[in-house]
Order: C-alpha cells, then sequence, then structure tokens
C-alpha cells in the first residue's frame, strides 16, 4: 500500500503578517519543490512558526499567495487544506487510544472499517510501533508519543506534511535518533515536507535544502552544505555553526583582520562592512612564529584548553581582547604550546577564507 | 584511631541518627494530627451526632415503641410517595436546564481571554453572593399573576391571560435553575480552561471541521466536568427547601418540606427523622451511581489487555 504517490510543491509568495507594529512576516517568497524536505531555520521572532502556522492555515496572513500544486489555498479553512501536521507537543487526543488517534482523520473522510485497520497497521509500521494500536496515550513515552503523531499526520495521505518543532522537546540521544528515522521516512514517503526549528544541527543533517529566516524575512535559501560553506551574510554566518566573526578591514588588494595583512582577497561588494568567518574547526593551534606559504596567521594567548570528551577546544586571546577558538581530536597530541597558557600561533588555510558582508539590519 | 574504631564510630552514629529521624517523623505525624482536632471535633458534633440521633429517633413510633413504622410509611403513603417523585422531577429538570443553559456559558468564559472571562465570571457569580431568600422573592416579584413579566407581555399584547409562572412547578423550576447555576459553571468552566487547545488545533489539521472538532474533541474532554457541575447541582436540589417553598405555593411539596410540615404541623419527629434518614440514603445513592457511571465511562479506552 502506497501512502503518498507524488506530492506537490509548494509556491508562497509575498506573503506579509503583521502584529501590531511588529512584521513577523515581510514579504517572504519561497519555492519549495514537490518531494523536498525543507526546513525553516532561524532564532525565535525570525517569523519561522509564523510561516508554518500560515501554511497550515492557523494563521491568516496580512497579504500574499500560497501556491500547492496549482491549487491557491491562502482562503481554504485549515481542515479543507489536506496537510499533515506534527506539534511541538504531540497533541494526541488524550480520550482516545493510539488507534482511534490515528483512525481520526480517516473516519472524517468516511474511510472503510476493514481500510482503517489495514492503514493503522501500516503507519504504525512505518514509524515501527508494530502492535501499538490499543495503547492509551498516557503510557507512551515522548519518543513514541511523537511517532504516533507522525503517524497520524500521515495516514490521511496528505498533499504535504508539517512539523513545528517536533523532537524539541525530547533528550538529545532521542532526538537524534529520531531525526534519522523521520529523514528516512520521508526518503520512504517522498513526502514534500517543511521542518521548523531552531537548532541548526537538525537543520544541517536531516534537510535538503534550508531556508533561513531572519525578523521575518528569509535571509538564505540553499542546501545545508551551501548555506554552512557560502553564508550570505553575517546573520547567516554567526547562526551556522560556532562562528566567530571577526571585522575587516580592506587595504590595499587584501585586507587587514586581527593584525595580519591578508593579500589578494577582496569580495566584489567592497564599500559594506565585512567579516571574516572563523569556526573552531578551520583554526588550527601551532607554535608561535611558524609560517607556511599557504595559511595566513593570527598570533595570540592560549588561555586553558576546554575538554569536551571527544575533542578538545582551544582558546586563543587575539590582538584587541578577541577569542578564536579552535576544536581538535582529543586523541591527537595538542600543540606544544598548548600544556599551558603561552604565545601561539592560530592558522587558517587560505582556502577556507570566506568573507561575509554585514546583514541589513 | 584504628580504622575498624573509625567504622564503628561512623556506625554507632549512622544508628542515633537513624532514630532521631524516626522521632522527628513521628513528631511531625503528632502536629499534623493535632492540626486537623477542630475541624474533626466540628465535623464529628455537628454532623455524625445529630445524623445520628436523627437515625435514632426514626426507630420509634408515635407511642414510642421501637419500630419501622416511619419507614412503612414513607413508602406506602401517597403523599410522600408523591414528595419523592416531585424532588426527582424537579432535581432532574433542574439539572437538565443547567446543562442546556450553563454549558454554552461554561464554554464561552473558557474561549474568552482570562481577564474578560473574570469579568463576566464575576456576573455569573454576583447572584450567588446575594441570600437565596431575596433572589427567590425577587423571582416571585418577577413571576407572579400581576409581575412584571406577565404585565409587560399583556401590555405588548403578546398574552391574553396571565400565564401560570409563579406558585407551581414552573416558578419553582425557573428559581431553582437560577440559583443553581454558578454551581454548574463553576466546576464545568475550571475543567474547560484545562483543555490544551492544541486539541483543536490538531483536529483541524486532521480534517476535523470546527462543528466536527467541537462534538469529537472537546466535548469528551469536558464530560468529566460536565458531570461534577450535574451530579452536585442534582444533589443540592435534592435537599432544597426555601425557593420550592417560596415559588411552589405550597402545590410542589419537595421532601425538604415534607420533613419541615411533619414537624412543624404534626410535630411528628419519627416521621421526620425517617424522612431525612431516606433523603441522606438517596443522595448517597445518586452519587454512588454517579461515581459508578464515571468509573465505567472515564476508564481510559485501549490499555494492555
Amino acid at each position: 500500500m502506497q501512502i503518498v504517490n507524488t506530492s506537490p510543491g509548494i509556491r508562497i509568495e509575498g506573503l506579509g503578517k503583521r502584529y501590531g507594529a511588529v512584521a513577523a512576516l515581510d514579504d517572504v517568497s519561497l519555492n519549495i519543490a514537490g518531494g523536498e524536505f525543507m526546513t525553516l531555520l532561524g532564532p525565535s521572532g525570525s517569523g519561522k512558526s509564523t510561516l508554518l502556522m500560515v501554511l497550515a492555515g492557523f494563521v491568516r496572513p496580512d497579504c500574499g499567495e500560497i501556491i500547492i500544486g496549482d491549487t491557491p489555498i491562502v482562503t481554504t479553512p485549515p481542515h479543507r487544506r489536506n496537510i499533515g501536521m506534527v506539534f511541538q507537543r504531540h497533541a494526541l487526543f488524550p480520550h482516545m487510544s493510539v488507534f482511534d488517534n490515528i483512525a481520526y482523520p480517516l473516519r472524517l473522510r468516511g474511510v472503510g472499517k476493514a481500510e482503517i485497520a489495514e492503514k493503522v497497521e501500516h503507519v504504525l509500521a512505518l514509524v515501527r510501533l508494530e502492535g501499538y494500536q490499543r495503547r492509551r496515550v498516557d503510557q507512551l513515552s515522548g519518543g513514541q508519543s511523537q511517532r504516533v503523531a507522525v503517524a497520524r499526520a500521515i495516514v490521511f495521505s496528505p498533499q504535504i506534511l508539517l512539523m513545528d518543532e517536533p523532537l524539541s522537546a525530547l533528550d538529545k540521544n532521542l532526538r537524534e535518533q529520531l531525526q534519522t528515522e523521520l529523514r528516512a521516512l520521508h526518503d520512504e514517503l517522498h513526502l514534500t515536507t517543511v521542518y521548523v526549528t531552531h537548532d541548526q544541527r537538525e537543520a544541517l543533517t536531516m534537510s535538503d535544502r534550508i531556508t533561513v529566516m531572519a525578523k521575518g524575512r528569509v535571509a538564505q535559501v540553499d542546501t545545508a552544505k551551501g548555506i554552512f560553506e557560502k553564508p550570505a551574510n553575517s546573520f547567516v554566518a554567526q547562526f551556522i555553526g560556532e562562528t566567530t566573526l571577526i571585522p575587516v578591514s580592506f587595504s590595499g588588494d587584501g585586507f587587514d583582520v586581527l593584525g595580519t595583512h591578508v593579500a589578494g582577497v577582496r569580495p566584489s561588494e567592497a564599500a559594506r562592512r565585512h567579516f571574516l568567518v572563523l569556526r573552531p574547526g578551520a583554526v588550527e593551534v601551532c607554535a608561535a612564529g611558524e609560517t607556511a606559504p599557504d595559511f595566513i596567521y593570527f598570533s595570540g594567548t592560549a588561555t586553558r584548553p576546554i575538554f569536551e570528551g571527544e575533542s578538545v577546544l582551544h582558546q586563543v586571546v587575539c590582538e584587541g581582547g578577541v577569542t578564536v577558538q579552535s576544536r581538535g581530536l582529543a586523541r591527537m597530541p595538542a600543540p606544544p604550546s598548548c600544556a599551558g597558557n603561552g604565545a601561539v600561533s592560530l592558522r587558517l588555510h587560505r582556502s577556507n577564507i570566506l568573507l561575509v558582508p554585514e546583514a541589513a539590519a | 584511631m584504628s580504622a575498624s574504631a573509625d567504622a564503628a564510630v561512623a556506625l554507632g552514629s549512622r544508628a542515633s541518627t537513624a532514630g532521631a529521624l524516626r522521632r522527628d517523623a513521628r513528631r511531625e505525624r503528632r502536629v499534623l494530627i493535632g492540626l486537623s482536632m477542630p475541624a474533626v471535633a466540628l465535623v464529628l458534633v455537628f454532623m455524625v451526632l445529630p445524623v445520628g440521633w436523627l437515625f435514632w429517633l426514626s426507630l420509634f413510633d408515635d407511642s414510642g415503641a421501637v419500630s419501622l413504622v416511619n419507614y412503612v410509611r414513607i413508602f406506602t403513603k401517597q403523599t410522600y410517595l408523591n414528595s419523592f417523585s416531585v424532588t426527582f422531577t424537579v432535581s432532574l429538570t433542574v439539572t437538565l436546564l443547567c446543562i442546556g443553559l450553563g454549558y454554552p456559558v461554561a464554554y464561552l468564559l473558557s474561549e474568552l481571554p482570562r481577564r474578560v472571562a473574570g469579568l463576566l465570571m464575576a456576573a455569573v457569580m454576583l447572584p450567588y453572593w446575594t441570600s437565596v431568600l431575596v433572589r427567590t422573592y425577587a423571582w416571585l416579584i418577577l413571576l407572579q399573576r400581576s409581575g412584571l413579566i406577565n404585565e409587560w407581555a399583556q401590555h405588548l399584547g403578546l398574552i391574553s391571560e396571565p400565564l401560570p409562572l409563579a406558585n407551581n412547578l414552573t416558578g419553582t423550576v425557573i428559581g431553582m435553575t437560577h440559583i443553581m447555576l454558578p454551581f454548574f459553571i463553576l466546576p464545568l468552566y475550571a475543567a474547560m480552561r484545562s483543555i490544551d487547545r492544541i486539541y483543536m488545533t490538531a483536529a483541524a489539521s486532521l480534517g476535523a471541521s470546527p462543528t466536527r472538532a467541537f462534538w469529537t474533541i472537546f466535548v469528551p474532554l469536558s464530560v468529566q466536568g460536565l458531570a461534577a457541575g450535574s451530579f452536585l447541582v442534582f444533589v443540592l436540589c435534592m435537599g432544597f427547601y426555601v425557593t420550592p417553598a417560596v415559588l411552589g405555593g405550597g402545590r410542589v411539596i419537595m421532601m425538604a418540606q415534607q420533613i419541615e410540615r411533619s414537624i412543624t404541623l404534626y410535630s411528628n419527629w419519627g416521621a421526620a427523622s425517617a424522612l431525612g434518614v431516606a433523603l441522606l440514603a438517596m443522595t448517597v445513592l445518586v452519587l454512588a451511581i454517579g461515581a459508578l457511571i464515571g468509573k465505567l465511562l472515564f476508564r481510559p479506552r485501549g490499555g494492555d489487555r
């Protein structure tokens, strides 16, 4: 039995929504391909949840249009949109068993008894909860509840699936396990999915593409790799990865940063203020005074390294009191100068030099 | 000091703290029991003893001999049987009216923002804070033959003859419903407030129209509050005295009035006591049935076999 054959794409055009003076959505346009796993990522107040609620039909936008497949739906009430939704809290009906919860959308659609039983069994198998039909909702663990919620959201073959931070209430291990499971489920069903999260790791690991949102606007849309490697501006760079942004000043054919001149690197738009993106994984600690042609170097003073288990985080205070972090695998011997505190150098490979313009206010 | 001596000291101090902890726990229990004594004494003196005395009195006939004649009379004499049936009819009607009138009000209150709901709740509770007697006479003024309602309706030409609204069952039921409504709305409102609205949102996302979601999700989730309010009203109605006495015009004789008559008209303490005991038994029976229904109805579905 096939739950979903072909899932339509979503076209969002010029959506706007204001709450008083605050723009929750400001001229948001976005194209989501059929069968795509699109994540809306952003800090709280960025408008990602509002956008999801507008898609589901629970928030009425002030302007704009949403087209699913070829059908404009912005004025369609939520219960006629045929959209599956998984909430942050599982929202399973407490007065119904697992079976009745999953059967609910099917009964609303007048599906026959035998078919309901068959479909419920099928989706429970998909979320790996075979034989849980007769369980009471309050007998389920957090992870099981969320699996049932997913089963209930897909059992009626919705056109698209929306998920609003579905894993944020779970503990870390379970969250990571369910991330894998949800992604596997998506690969099986190819259901167009819009997934909201504030967890950048979750977004990077699960998505086909990520939409980073800020202040009600789309800051960048790209694949996980694209977002990580080519952040569009300082906001995106700051939000993805444990990034330190260092302001740079342009001089000659290059720029100056932390007391070092880097020649031959100039962004096209040099008029805007730019930052150098330093990520703990790209920066290495080395002995003070080391030089090699393919690297740029900053000197500083190392403070006590932070042991993280599999990795060690070195913190180096550079010129102007800026702390730059460098992460190394714990099994590697610590750089000679890092045994205690003292003068060290930080090196960054030239291919890892990444400049981003300042985000518009 | 040697290692074994250290261990002995540690063991000794552990034993002594265990004793101290036990003594402390005992002392705490004694304090808690002591604190509840005034209330227990009050219940004993003003509840258990009078009810026991009543039961004792009901076992003697007019001549002072021990007999069950008072109870036999309750179940054979037509006036008493009528009284039972009237009490039951009135209580049931008032309860049903409270459900019909109170459920929408409680729903509205639970949907409103808390501030506004608080104001409206005060409006619901306002009559509750005035004397039952005052409210009952107010209803008499409104409902009687030459009362406000009949006068106005006649002036407006809606009716030609005054409607028999007071001094009968209708008046009694109207007055009692008004008095009972706050008792019904309060527990129901509390139950409805505690229903997470995300369930309604989820139902809509699954394809339920607002009406459908209301009946399949909201109503079942509010049914415990509904039951609590209904049984409260029903039980309060069974022992009600003032309103039927005033608005019934002597035609609606409920149990409480029957008891009063037995004493003031016939000074028959035996009969009055037996009626009181029977009323108490009926109330307990109703509550027991309620508890049973609750157990069957709210036993969560599914579950491990």
